[in-house]
């Protein structure tokens, strides 16, 4: 049992060495290989998502509770008839085109309608959960934070500061994002443009700022990840027997 | 098929167009209108016809007749009802709408043709949506714009896409030339940069990683969990970002393991319960090699690992309801929440939709690329922890190496230092090459 285990080990590990060499030769152009393991790449996850969701989800949360009668209606049959009128109407939507777009018949009608309710509660759900989501997780804490950031009498003494400059940061970069000086300050007194004109400058910098620290933790993230295949593959050719013999020389 | 020629340059235009698509000429001549309406006349008899119950109408002589497909083109196929008044929509349309024609010649019309549609993520096929010109015989010569250079035509969409400037004419900008980056050359650079000191083994050079603040806290934290502590465990990973977050993850699961935590985890990804499996495996065997463990002793201990469709709202149902999640009798409030996560986002659902509901302390683990976007985060204290990157999962080895003498340090996460670095180092020589190049190349001419 542990060899064939071990066999199944192996021959995984030199499947994804094929595989790894024929994505990376995408980098040459575009050619057959490097398509064939993009399609096997999402015909496999698509697959084994459709078995992980049937076995761990569809099968024990809805299906045997329904048989066994221990789902209730809300939360058996309820979602049955929802999940049921979404596919159904999918189905329809997708591989019957009616003859008659502007008449359907009335079970088509209600069967859409149906679909479209699913949807909207779908939606809705997501959307609602989100905004609040967003508000009490992100909106409300970074401000209060933000706002808190020079009024703490514990605090360090450069925490002021650092308040004040993220205060000038951000407006300084909002100002940039939504002001125009060409339209807005050509009518302003010399003092109030060569201060808007210096403030804008200064948000413009604090965007590049930014877009540099977040492209240099992106380049450093890709990078892991490319060292990963590549050790990857060089522990593969370290296995192997040629590998052996070259060391031997 | 209801179409209308050019009399001055050829080009099919759709029945009842006031002027050709093409060259502009007028089409609604005297004589034009009327034959237009004389064709289109029976059309509408035809259409009333068939609404009506009843046998088809026979085709009459002054019915126009569907245009022949070319010999290159297959068939036309039957054409769903909605699109009997729509004959531009139909592959077989010869004439032009607002697209210009498809040109079997014209690589660059066809490229654009498939950023347009590009299928499943590029993968394949794109279905053809643009109108075919379809000759019977020998196409009308078209007038054709003078041979203007590439260069100038960037420069005029340039300026023609841009706000008029009044009055300041002067101020017109020059464009910079675009730069020429010879992609292939970096990418075979980068490779081969990684690639040879992986092969070779090579143990120089290597710097110290950056130590970024959060990775203590998030060690103290989990130091700090009482023996049986509940963990609870929100993995946003799968084997796409692996290469990096494994190795971020694997000495904070390993200090986890050692503390005797217990861990639930939780999945919306259908490739997270995998991963999630494999590495808490490896953990568990690095742990029990470093601590003269038995696999019999811990065989008892299972980690529940639930997958959860369903998207970032089915978060709150987790931090509300977990023993429904893991199908348990009762499930303590956990004591720690630690989220493995590839990008910002899934750090932020998590802070977002469970964490104001359970207010658990949180640990994220995430990727380098997260870390700028996640930092204000822990700066607001809410997150006890952040682990990222490479860099912060080698300062986490580091932590647990010095205060816990009997787990080994990770000999890949040396080689990962190494490798980083020399990848940087491309990186680098890169940047300042092409900025030596820039100062000192030929400017553009005017």
């Amino acid at each position: 049992m542990q060899s064939s285990a071990l066999v199944f080990d192996t021959i995984g590990a030199w499947v994804a060495f094929v595989f790894t060499l024929m994505v990376f030769s995408a980098l040459a152009g575009d050619n057959a290989l490097a398509r064939l393991s993009q399609h096997i790449l999402v015909g496999a996850s698509l697959g084994y998502a459709a078995v992980l969701a049937t076995r761990h989800v569809i099968l024990p949360r809805l299906v045997d509770p329904l048989i066994s009668g221990e789902a209730g209606i809300l939360d058996g049959w309820l979602p049955l008839g929802l999940a049921a009128s979404l596919i159904l109407a999918g189905a329809d939507r997708i591989m019957l085109r009616p003859a008659k777009p502007n008449a359907p018949p009335i079970w088509r009608r209600l069967l859409h309608g149906a679909g479209r309710l699913v949807t909207a509660l779908l939606l809705g759900i997501g959307l609602g959960a989100g905004i609040m989501g967003a508000l009490q997780g992100t909106l409300i804490p970074q401000y209060l934070r933000a706002a808190q950031i020079g009024f703490v009498p514990s605090a360090p003494g450069y925490l002021p500061l650092v308040g004040l400059l993220t205060l000038v940061l951000t407006t300084a970069t909002l100002l940039h994002l939504y002001l125009d000086p060409s339209r807005h300050l050509d009518r302003q007194p010399g003092a109030v443009r060569g201060l808007m004109a210096s403030w804008l400058w200064l948000g413009q910098r604090a965007m590049w700022l930014a877009a540099g620290v977040i492209f240099a933790r992106l380049a450093a993230s890709r990078l892991s990840l490319l060292i990963a295949r590549v050790t990857f593959l060089t522990d593969m050719i370290h296995d192997t027997a040629f590998w052996t013999w070259l060391q031997s020389l | 098929m209801s179409v209308v020629r050019c009399p001055h340059c050829g080009t099919a235009n759709r029945a009842g167009s006031n002027f050709c698509n093409s060259c502009g000429t007028e089409l609604r001549a005297a004589e034009e209108r009327a034959a237009d309406e004389r064709a289109v006349e029976p059309r509408r008899q035809e259409e009333e016809t068939a609404a009506e119950p009843g046998p088809p109408p026979a085709a009459t002589p002054e019915t126009p007749q569907p245009k022949e497909p070319s010999p290159g083109l297959p068939a036309a196929p039957q054409q769903p009802h909605g699109l009997a008044d729509q004959p531009w929509l139909r592959m077989e349309f010869g004439g032009v709408d607002s697209a210009p024609p498809f040109d079997e010649e014209d690589d660059s019309a066809r490229a654009a043709t498939a950023r347009l549609a590009p299928g499943i993520q590029g993968l394949l096929a794109p279905v053809r949506v643009t109108v075919r010109r379809v000759d019977d015989d020998e196409p009308p010569a078209r007038p054709r714009s003078p041979d203007i250079p590439a260069e100038q035509m960037r420069l005029v969409r340039q300026r023609m896409g841009s706000p008029p400037i009044l009055g300041q004419a002067e101020q017109l900008w020059s464009l910079p030339a675009s730069p020429n980056l010879r992609l292939p050359w970096l990418f075979l650079a980068l490779g081969l940069a990684i690639l040879l000191p992986a092969l070779l083994a090579l143990p120089l050079p290597r710097g110290a990683p950056a130590q970024w603040p959060g990775v203590e806290d998030a060690f103290d934290v989990i130091q700090g969990l009482p023996a049986q502590a509940n963990v609870l465990v929100y993995w946003a990973y799968d084997p796409a970002a692996a290469g990096e977050l494994d190795e971020a993850a694997l000495p904070v699961v390993e200090h986890l393991l050692q503390r005797r935590a217990r861990m639930s985890v939780v999945s919306l990804l259908p490739g997270g319960p995998a991963t999630a499996r494999r590495l808490i495996e490896r953990a568990r065997l690095e742990w029990q090699r470093s601590e003269n463990l038995t696999a019999a002793a811990e065989s008892a201990w299972v980690i529940p690992v639930q997958y959860l469709p369903g998207g970032a709202a089915m978060l709150a149902h987790v931090a509300q309801n977990p023993e429904r999640v893991f199908d348990a009798e009762q499930q303590e409030r956990p004591d720690l929440a630690v989220v493995f996560g590839a990008q910002a986002e899934d750090v932020q659902h998590w802070l977002e939709q469970a964490a104001p509901l359970n207010r658990t302390p949180v640990i994220a683990v995430t990727s380098a690329a997260a870390d700028p976007i996640l930092r204000p985060y822990w700066n607001s204290g809410q997150l006890s922890g952040l682990v990222s990157g490479f860099d912060g999962a080698y300062n986490y080895q580091s932590l647990l190496a010095d205060r816990l003498p009997r787990l080994e340090r990770s000999a890949a996460l040396d080689r990962q230092v190494v490798l980083q670095d020399w990848g940087l180092a491309i990186f680098f020589l890169a940047i300042v090459l092409g900025n030596l190049a820039a100062m000192f190349s030929r400017p553009p001419e005017p």
